[in-house]
């Protein structure tokens, strides 16, 4: 056989060549010195990305400035003044007849033109720096990992607690400006006969910045947590450093809010796991891993299961005692316990 | 559960954090994923619901782009304002967010398919999905993946030497 070229070698890690393509390529990477190095080359890159991708979800929101327009009638300034005396006029109205209820949306409404106004009917946003997503995200490094929409949903369905969507509440750090529902149409050409449907739809979904509480809400915990949060994963304790992908075997990285890491490994059977052991110790880390080197750490303990719902056999270990590992199982999503 | 329902419920954080990466904004990213899924809505079928809705997404954020070149500019941008203008709900820490404008700088300079199937396959998208996504032949998936990988990894270790390089002149 031929030295396969990156691509080959790229769709071979990614689980993604036919049986076997795969098998005489394996035969070959076994023999072939140059390849070998291709591979661990490959492998490291695949790892590496991942954790620099994982890191792009460090972000806040409204990270664009606020002016940006999100109707095209806004643009027009008359209208726009037009718009803005009507609101508040009718505004003025309603507070005279409305004693008891928050009127903060109808009037912030003409400023929604001017500005992307956060949702403040909200609580302040689950932050990414503590994070769920590159759990997630990590989780789907892997051709082996399951669906990306699975994940979320097994996730949240033990973790997730719903709150209440407040009516009035504003972050201390985002300005109170719930949206009616109607005012929410994100493109410009939304056509009129969808209109009613895109408010529906958005109703459905529970669009998080209305303040009305006629809104129909959606009543799993998995669509509140996300109208809420806008993610629908909450692991608290856990975020993801790395993932380290081979074929047959995840390792999975993790950081404590203690500092110490522990590493999450999912094999399809136990020879998988001991063939690929040698491998992991062999691969050429770029620099970028090498920064991520941690000091030695005392008593090392791990603990091993067979996942319920995938039916791999995953192995937690790290600088903790058996009892800790084992909460610290019962913090991981649903599948990996 | 309707379809759509079972359409958010599915692929909804996926999709968040696919045009999060993409865009650098939460907040854009998931005003594009509920558009996303209100023109789910419109179509009868979806054959291929994963790629069907990457592609809309990835169409929706290009279209905007299009239309605005003011936004254009402010994506290219985000890497400095991320950290001078954002307003954090939660303190990220200064390595954190150090990182992130890195990562932000790195992808930024891939090219936009290459960049794209990268955030596609880090969401689980197989090569057939990203090769429908993005009107690319299933046989060059590997190759652009392979590409961009490395170039990414490569511009960030770049990156991260030249502001090494930047705080150890500031210190001495």
């Amino acid at each position: 056989m031929q030295h396969p070229d990156e691509g080959t070698i790229q769709t071979w890690l990614d689980g993604e060549l036919p049986p076997e393509e795969a098998a005489a390529l394996e035969a070959h990477v076994a023999v072939c010195q140059e390849c070998t190095a291709s591979v661990a080359e490959a492998r490291g890159y695949i790892a590496a990305s991942s954790r620099i991708v994982t890191a792009l979800d460090a972000v806040p929101g409204n990270v664009i400035p606020a002016a940006r327009p999100k109707r095209s009638w806004y643009a027009n300034t008359q209208l726009r003044a037009a718009a803005a005396i009507i609101i508040v006029a009718g505004a003025s109205l309603l507070a005279v007849k409305q004693t008891g209820k928050t009127l903060v949306g109808n009037v912030v409404a003409t400023s929604r033109s001017e500005a992307r106004v956060p949702k403040a009917s909200s609580p302040p946003m689950t932050a990414q720096p503590n994070n769920t997503l590159p759990m997630a995200a990590a989780a789907k490094v892997s051709e082996q990992k399951v669906s990306g929409g699975s994940a979320p949903s097994q996730k949240a369905a033990g973790k997730v607690t719903t709150p209440p969507l407040p009516a009035t509440t504003a972050s201390p750090a985002i300005p109170a400006a719930p949206v009616p529902a109607a005012q929410n149409s994100v493109m410009d050409e939304a056509p009129n006969e969808t209109r009613a449907e895109d408010a529906g739809a958005r109703l459905k979904f529970g669009r998080r910045s209305t303040a009305d509480s006629s809104v129909s809400r959606p009543s799993s915990p998995i669509l509140s947590d996300v109208v809420v949060t806008g993610v629908a994963e909450r692991v608290e304790e856990l975020s993801v450093v790395r993932v380290d992908t081979v074929v047959g075997e995840v390792r999975t990285m993790y950081r404590i809010p203690t500092g110490e890491e522990v590493v999450l490994t999912e094999s399809s059977n136990i020879a998988a796991r001991a063939g690929t052991a040698t491998t992991m110790s062999a691969l050429a880390a770029p620099k970028v891993m090498q920064k991520q080197a941690r000091q030695q750490t005392p008593v090392h303990n791990s603990i091993t299961w067979v996942e319920k719902v995938t039916g791999r056999i995953a192995t937690l270990s790290g600088p903790l005692t058996k009892e800790a590992l084992e909460a610290l199982r019962q913090k991981l999503p649903p599948e990996h316990r | 559960m309707s379809d759509v329902e079972r359409l958010f419920r599915t692929y909804n954080t996926a999709l968040v954090r696919y045009l999060t990466r993409r865009l650098g904004d939460r907040d854009w990213a998931e005003e594009v994923a509920q558009e996303t899924f209100v023109r789910a809505l419109r179509q009868e079928t979806i054959t291929n619901e994963r790629a069907w809705l990457f592609a809309v997404a990835t169409n929706l954020v290009r279209d905007e782009a299009r239309k605005d070149s003011r936004r254009r500019r402010h994506l290219a941008l985000l890497a400095e304002e991320a950290k001078e203008s954002a307003v954090e709900p939660e303190p990220t820490t200064l390595e954190r967010a150090q990182e992130a404008a890195l990562a932000r700088k790195a992808i930024d300079d891939l090219a936009e398919k290459d960049r794209l199937a990268l955030l596609m396959k880090e969401e689980g998208l197989n090569y057939s999905e990203i090769a429908e996504a993005l009107d690319l032949s299933p046989g060059s998936v590997g190759t652009t993946l392979s590409r961009a990988r490395k170039r990414l990894v490569e511009n960030y270790e770049a990156l991260q030497r030249a502001r090494e390089m930047r705080e150890k002149n500031a210190a001495s």
